[in-house]
């Protein structure tokens, strides 16, 4: 046994010796250690629009014009990209991958390349796009739809959405709508448009005041303050149906309604005991609870992402100012610290900034303000701007301006760039939301 | 008792060279690795070494991420120590120290309240003044660790691995390519990548051993290595190399 | 016993196997792929994204209102009647708080619907300016309107004739934009309610 055990001890040093010997060189060819690379700036990739292709039939040049115009506005707008479509002469020129000449692109600066034909038959046309890095020469996402010609416009949005899926890893919110509110037709009636101000619907037709809307979280409902009865109610109403609900019935103020983000609740400004209060409702109308209790006006609840807090405006101090409680009513906070006057705040969808207007020179501006009271931001500055609600994605800002004189809905990134004008025509549009994805 | 104790004694001899060998084993690791004294120092690696990198509030207009984070002020430049000699020493310690005297002295007049007004922006400049002291030695302290590591070098090297050199060469070339893609959406994106070069100076292997996930980010790093690759002269040597890059976004992420 | 030195080695050997090994084999991810894998599988979407399509189309909603009350109608009219004998209080900018003259206008009014009009029920209608944020201004004209109504009940008006309703900005009785216009804004009207 002895003479056993020696000799697998010798073994299993001959064996450690070897492991460790063989081992170290190992190692020592291995990454030794970590270097900083670090540049400065921004870059805006430049990203080119190729004309799109007939893939067989013939050239519509409609269908072409909406492919390069739509992703045209929409990359714009994204931010990342600086947009162009330059001329670049191709020996092939397809749309599929090796079908044309990379090299000639990258030539001409480009770093993101958007490839797309389309095929018209009768009223049904189907695109395909595809979206390149040139420098690496890989795809990074490639798409086809088909649908009616009335379709183009969306079709292309949903491909925008996929590009900034792919190149940020979040979603692109330009398939969404915005609601606001009109005064198309001299009273106040909600509609519904494209994030771009495209295929406006009318969605009200009462005569009467209605105002605040906002989204149920999956989008197919919209929340709204109506005088159609006489007092300002709050309805809620089906989008695809047009059915609609009456949720309050006491008088008094009954405004700026809040879906919660769980779809069942809504947070609700009321002023049937006496003075506007805050409530929370089901969303069939039936009270849940009551979240404020005082003598100063409460309204304009707001969301976190997480539905554990609510930002609102209270006067309590006098001028309305920006507040933040648990959404069981307690543990409240102020906000907003500076500005004598700030109202109108909305949670980011993520979490992490909420928007809110402030009156300043006898208008209002917009800022933005983490939860925690720090970095607050006047994100614009050109005539008067109210009404800040979120894109999805928490990527882009809507809001209503006075700037151009009547009163229009505008967009903007949420570092305060890229203000653009959406809502077109002669009317005064208000009190724009950005829809859910649907 | 006692026969137990016994036995034990009995086994424990036996395992004895083997945990004597093992010992051997890790202390010629260790001793191979950080305390091998007759490193063949070859000379120092040539280092330029930007003393403190202070943050720097993004110059970047009109680019929307850029901006984000442009309103968040770069904090006022305050020297940790004088041998540091910063550049940014005039321009920022002076105009802060200036105000405060022309503001205190003339308020003679109520004794009580302008002394005591002193103290406490004596009290508020010295806080501020140890955090950006503190600010400035963790940014030291962070570049030494981070170049500790390569000037380390590999002593006793058996010439298969390259030298810290070519691992400077490659990040000249990486930061030149970098400064033409870089983007970035998140406030302080930071990737790191570990490099494998093989003996023709092509990059055999990328990994991502970490990343705050900002995908435009991510992409910047991936063009600027596509991009650097192509200007990469082989190792010396003859041998491959690997290596580790910490990207970041200049003037982000510092505080 | 030789088992359990064997067992030992055996660990022992494999932790510095392990050991050596680390440095190695840390999680080697294999080089990031960039790009969405094979387009053709992408493709095929194309059947899914086209139901999309088709199925996103958002009724136009076929609209069932009910026509805006007749009611309000022939309370304008029945106003008409009351308008010249009901006047309307004025209010400081961002205030509630009823001034002399507001109050004395008040004290008028009171003696109408106690005297004149004993049968008439009122409205009491708060407006603001256009300064303030419009939800804001929803809830500030209340708070006027229910200054008024209390200060009519003091003067002995009872409740059950009085109501409130706010409008906020929404109604401006003059569209201007200066002082002049938003001082004629700021208001408190008395509408009759059938």
């Amino acid at each position: 046994m002895k003479r056993c055990s020696a000799g697998i001890r010798v073994l299993i040093m001959s064996a450690l010796l070897v492991a460790v010997i063989c081992a170290s060189p190992l190692i020592l060819s291995g990454q030794q250690g970590y270097l900083e690379v670090s540049a400065p700036g921004n870059r805006q990739l430049q990203l080119a629009i190729a004309p799109p292709a007939a893939l067989s039939g013939g050239v519509n040049q409609d269908v072409a014009r909406a492919i390069i115009d739509v992703f045209k506005f929409d990359m714009t707008l994204a931010g990342p990209f600086s947009v162009s479509e330059p001329q670049v002469t191709e020996s092939r020129s397809g749309i599929r991958p090796g079908d044309f000449d990379m090299a000639s692109w990258r030539a001409a600066g480009t770093d993101l390349l958007i490839k797309s034909g389309y095929v018209v038959s009768g009223d049904s046309v189907s695109i395909e796009f595809r979206l390149y890095d040139v420098l690496t020469e890989k795809e990074l996402a490639a798409k086809r739809y088909t649908g009616s010609k009335r379709d183009v416009r969306r079709v292309v949005h949903t491909f925008s959405d996929d590009i900034m899926s792919a190149m940020t890893g979040i979603r692109g919110p330009f398939t969404c709508k915005i609601a606001f509110v009109s005064t198309a037709t001299r009273n106040k009636e909600i509609y519904l448009m494209d994030y771009d101000g495209q295929n406006i619907q009318r969605i009200t037709k009462n005569g009467s005041i209605n105002l605040y809307p906002d989204f149920s979280p999956n989008g197919r409902e919209l929340i709204y303050t109506s005088y159609k009865k006489g007092n300002p109610d709050l309805y809620r109403r089906e989008l695809a149906s047009g059915a609609e609900a009456r949720v309050t019935t006491a008088r008094g103020t009954n405004i700026t309604g809040a879906f919660a983000p769980d779809g069942n609740r809504i947070a609700l400004s009321m002023s049937k005991d006496g003075n506007a209060e805050i409530y929370l409702l089901s969303k069939e109308g039936k009270q849940l609870s009551r979240l404020t209790n005082n003598d100063a006006i409460e309204i304009a609840p707001a969301w976190s992402p997480d539905a554990k807090q609510i930002a609102f405006v209270s006067d309590r101090l006098g001028k309305p100012q920006v507040y933040i409680m648990d959404s069981d009513g307690r543990n409240v906070r102020r906000l907003t610290t500076s500005g004598a006057y700030n109202v109108g705040p909305r949670w980011s969808p993520r979490g992490d900034k909420i928007a809110y207007c402030r009156q300043m020179g006898g208008g209002f501006q917009i800022f933005t303000i983490n939860p925690d009271g720090t970095g607050d931001t006047q994100l614009t500055r050109e005539g008067s701007n109210e009404h800040p609600r979120w894109s999805p994605d928490g990527r882009f800002i809507a809001f209503s301006s006075k700037r151009g004189g009547r009163e229009s809905v505008y967009i903007m990134r949420s570092d305060g760039t890229g203000q653009t004008k959406i809502s077109r025509g002669g009317t005064s549009d208000s009190s724009p939301v950005w829809s859910p994805r649907w | 008792m006692n026969p137990s104790v016994k036995r034990n004694d009995k086994g424990l001899l036996p395992t004895l060279p083997v945990s004597l060998i093992f010992h051997l084993a890790i202390y010629g690791l260790f001793a191979w690795f950080h305390f091998f004294p007759s490193a063949p120092v070859t000379e120092a690696p040539v280092y330029y070494v930007d003393v403190v990198n202070l943050p720097v509030a993004s110059p970047q207009q009109g680019s929307p991420s850029a901006a984000g984070t442009a309103p968040s002020p770069p904090p006022a430049v305050k020297p940790p120590a004088p041998e540091m000699k910063l550049p940014a020493k005039e321009s920022g310690q002076k105009p802060a120290g200036k105000p405060a005297k022309a503001a205190t002295t003339p308020t003679r007049t109520a004794e009580e309240s302008s002394k005591e007004f002193e103290d406490r922006l004596a009290r508020l400049q010295q806080s501020s003044d140890a955090r950006h002291e503190a600010a400035a030695m963790d940014a030291i302290r962070k570049k030494a660790a981070v170049r500790g590591k390569g000037q380390a070098g590999i002593p006793g090297g058996t010439g298969h691995e390259s030298g810290s050199d070519y691992a400077s060469y490659i990040r000249s070339r990486l930061v030149d390519a970098f400064k033409t893609t870089i983007a970035y959406q998140d406030k302080t994106p930071r990737m790191t990548v570990i490099l494998t070069i093989d003996k023709n100076g092509r990059v055999l292997k990328r990994r991502t051993e970490s990343s705050t996930g900002d995908r435009l980010f991510e992409d910047a790093v991936n063009r600027a290595i596509v991009k650097a690759e192509r200007e990469f002269r082989p190792p010396p040597n003859g041998g491959s190399f690997e290596y580790g890059f910490i990207f970041t976004a200049q003037g982000v992420g510092k505080q | 016993m030789r088992k359990v030195i064997c067992l030992w080695s055996l660990v022992m050997l494999c932790g510095a196997l392990m050991l050596n090994g680390c440095a190695k084999e840390q999680v080697v991810t294999p080089e990031q792929p960039l790009t969405a894998p094979s387009s053709e599988k992408q493709l095929k979407q194309s059947e899914a994204a086209k139901q999309a399509v088709q199925e996103e189309k958002i009724a136009s909603p076929a609209i069932k209102e009910s026509p805006v009350a007749k009611d309000e109608a022939s309370a304008s009219a029945a106003a008409a009647q009351a308008n010249g004998l009901l006047k309307t209080v004025y209010y400081d900018f961002d205030s509630a708080i009823l001034t002399s003259s507001a109050r004395d206008t008040l004290s008028a009014n009171a003696s109408v619907l106690l005297k004149k009009q004993t049968g008439l029920k009122i409205q009491v209608e708060g407006h603001c300016d256009e300064r303030g944020s419009a939800e804001y201004n929803l809830a500030l004209g209340e708070r006027r309107a229910k200054s008024a109504m209390n200060y009519l009940m003091t003067l002995g008006v009872p409740a059950s004739r009085l109501s409130t309703i706010s409008y906020g900005k929404e109604k401006p009785a003059d569209p201007g934009h200066d002082e002049a216009a938003w001082a004629k804004n700021r208001r408190a009207e008395f509408v009759v309610a059938n």
